[in-house]
């Protein structure tokens, strides 16, 4: 058959000969069985589960890729209670290279609420990314309304890195402890908090942890929920 | 997960749009998956202009006509396997048996027509699309969608003669044609409207 289209365009010159008239209405009696066939049953959920793979290494393979030089090889799902993980690291720099210049905060200076059984916390919702904070001999309490609530330790440092979603702390020294507001999207895997240090990202997805940094050696406790830790 | 409610939702009009455009195809299933990997991609740009199946139905036929293009350079499998199908429970045995053939036949037919000619007799008369969208679909006058239909139909016509599965079709309309009309059952309803079903006593 030929794929010419190029007397097409002048339409067609003939009809077709009267004794094809049984072929059309065979054609025709064709099209409407291929109209009403059902197709095999197949395997949905092989289908469903391949989709869902390929969708999953789409997504990955658009996301940013990790910063650091751990690689792949030093990246961890922590799950539930009690769960410590030490991860040394060789590296100074924080993952999120904001360029943005710090500024310390007197968190006396913050407007203080009431928080939790009692007990009263700064609100840092107003501090934006460069804020850095920093504790003496007590422990500062502060909390991100909807988003989480954190305590810094004595002599701590920390530095706001990002406010959006998701909200990017850069721990310099010390311990912060943080409890997070679980964020439920259908689609999604929500990084609602982050705490950075020494080359180490631990992403919150709803839970209470404590990330601690003693010079080069950090160390994540998991209370609840889920982390995952990684360059 | 949304998606996964809404692959559930839809896979079966997308299984019946890649059956009808591809045949009894061993692709069957990589392609189902391509249109909603496809459909997940472009999710967000749909606007809600369209009804969503008719959306879905666009993305499905594209789909499948870029498989197709892919394909060319392929070998293609398009003889199906006699045990892939449950039986029609509405026909005997014999009957589905040669229903089956006369779709597989068709299908080979249908592969051996040039590649647009193909595309327009398929997008037209299986997936009932009008010429001006076709036309669009594939970039093309209308004109030439129309006269491309044409010789697909003509050549597809020629092509049967060859086929025995569809030979036999060919002898059995004409012996229908030869033989005397039965009278009417029920001269007072029209035979529209009891091929229908719709009948009723007053």
């Amino acid at each position: 058959m030929s794929d010419d289209d190029s007397s097409e365009d002048f339409g067609p010159k003939d009809e077709p000969r009267a004794s094809s008239e049984f072929a059309a209405r065979a054609l025709n009696r064709l099209v409407g069985e291929a109209l009403v066939a059902t197709p095999p049953d197949l395997d949905w959920q092989c289908i469903e589960a391949r989709l869902l793979a390929g969708i999953e290494a789409e997504r990955v393979a658009i996301a940013p890729k990790p910063r650091g030089s751990f690689g792949a090889a030093v990246s961890f799902i922590a799950v539930a209670a009690a769960i410590v993980l030490l991860v040394t690291s060789g590296r100074g720099p924080s993952p999120t290279a904001i360029p943005s210049p710090t500024r310390l905060i007197d968190v006396a200076t913050l407007p203080s609420v009431e928080h939790g059984d009692g007990g009263r916390a700064q609100l840092a919702s107003a501090l934006g990314p460069g804020a850095a904070i920093e504790t003496g001999a007590v422990a500062e309490r502060l909390v991100l309304p909807g988003v989480a609530a954190f305590t810094l330790a004595p002599n701590s440092r920390v530095v706001i890195r990002a406010v959006a979603i998701p909200y990017v702390l850069e721990l310099e020294r010390g311990e912060v402890t943080a409890s997070v507001v679980p964020r439920h999207d259908p689609d999604h895997v929500v990084e609602a908090f982050v705490v950075e240090s020494g080359g180490v990202r631990v992403a919150v997805h709803g839970t209470v942890f404590s990330v601690r940094r003693s010079g080069e050696k950090i160390e994540v406790y998991v209370s609840e929920g889920v982390v995952t830790v990684g360059p | 997960m949304a998606f996964t409610k809404l692959f559930r939702a839809h896979r079966s009009l997308v299984a019946a749009v890649v059956y009808r455009m591809m045949g009894p195809s061993a692709d069957l299933e990589d392609i189902v998956q391509e249109v909603f990997l496809q459909v997940h991609r472009s999710l967000p740009d749909f606007r809600g202009q369209s009804k969503f199946t008719t959306w879905l139905h666009r993305v499905s036929v594209n789909v499948v006509l870029m498989q197709r293009r892919r394909a060319r350079s392929r070998p293609v499998l398009v003889e199906e396997e006699a045990g892939n199908h449950e039986p029609d429970a509405r026909l005997r045995p014999d009957q589905d048996l040669a229903r089956r053939r006369r779709l597989s036949a068709f299908h080979r037919i249908l592969d051996k027509i040039s590649e647009k000619k193909r595309t327009v007799f398929v997008l037209h008369e299986l997936e009932g699309m009008a010429p001006a969208e076709i036309a669009t679909e594939v970039g093309c006058p209308v004109l030439t969608v129309r006269t491309r239909l044409f010789y697909a139909r003509r050549e597809l016509c020629e092509l049967m003669v060859d086929e025995p599965a569809l030979a036999g079709l060919l002898e059995e309309l004409e012996l229908e044609a030869s033989a005397p009309r039965k009278p009417e059952a029920s001269p007072t309803v029209p035979a529209a409207v009891v091929n229908r079903g719709a009948i009723r006593e007053p």
